[in-house]
């Protein structure tokens, strides 16, 4: 008797995870399409700078605090999209910059290809091995605290190096953190699909704008 | 941002204090993992530069 619940409970589990991994990648995608969207909407009307930096700040806070507080409903769902549309259009004018450099559209259609295979490598490894990456938590959590610090720090000093040593490193770290959060939602550690795909989207994101960062400040443009 | 830092402090530390530890061939294959990254973005920064 024992053993049929251990089953059953375990087939079940099994089901879950399986319900909250596809639901996170068919939301994710469509978040990523909208937000694609919006910076191609955003590229194509160029609203001022400070528009843009609205909506960066409204996406964050969006996601930040006003999620926690729907991502056990539908409206969640609605508000994800609000969240990663403001970020979207917030990096509108950053993409007409890099497009504006004579190899610009090249930089960011490799930042782009580099973040997805990246994504996918990473996604792909942790699926098939269904390893837990639980222990890098501590890690990466300091590292990010490091990473923040160090910016705001060059938000003052303006120390081109120190550019370049931020945008790496995040670099790094979010491949760390999709590591975590994809070994979280295999083994049942993270049960909303709305969380984590809100997750998965900021690490994407980040990736993203650190590998342009990067690939533009290296390619001598 | 300064906000976001002062939010995860406590976060980092719940997670440093109360989080699993990773075993010396676990941290190894992550330290893989992230040399592949390393390699990766070195090769598209190649590409870039032409």
């Amino acid at each position: 008797m024992q053993n049929t619940n251990t089953i059953t409970r375990s087939a079940e589990s099994i089901l879950s995870t399986n319900r909250v991994l596809r639901n996170t990648y068919a939301l994710l995608a469509a978040t990523l399409l909208f937000s694609a969207v919006m910076a191609a909407v955003s590229m194509a009307i160029a609203p001022p700078r400070g528009m843009a930096m609205i909506a960066t700040f409204g996406g964050i806070g969006v996601l930040m605090f006003l999620l926690p507080r729907f991502e056990n409903s539908g409206t969640g769902i609605g508000i994800v999209f609000l969240g990663t549309g403001l970020l979207g259009f917030g990096i509108g004018p950053m993409l007409s910059a890099y497009a504006a450099l004579p190899n610009g559209p090249s930089i960011i259609a490799t930042a782009m290809g580099g973040t997805g295979v990246i994504f996918l490598a990473l996604s792909g490894y942790v699926l098939t091995t269904k390893k837990s990456f639980d222990f890098m938590g501590g890690m990466l959590m300091v590292g990010l605290i490091v990473v923040f610090g160090a910016a705001i720090i060059n938000i003052f000093a303006q120390i081109p190096a120190l550019s370049i040593v931020v945008s790496a490193a995040i670099v790094l770290l979010m491949s760390g953190f999709i590591l975590f959060d994809t070994g979280r939602i295999i083994n049942g550690g993270e049960t909303n699909y709305i969380r984590a795909t809100t997750s998965m989207f900021i690490n994407i994101f980040n990736l993203f704008t650190s590998l342009l960062h990067l690939l533009g400040i290296m390619s001598d443009d | 941002m300064g906000f976001m830092i002062w939010r995860m402090i406590p976060v980092a530390k719940h997670w440093l204090e109360n989080g699993p530890k990773g075993t010396s061939k676990e941290w190894l294959n992550v330290s893989f993992l992230i040399a592949a990254v390393v390699l990766f973005v070195t090769f598209l920064i190649v590409v870039v530069r032409g």
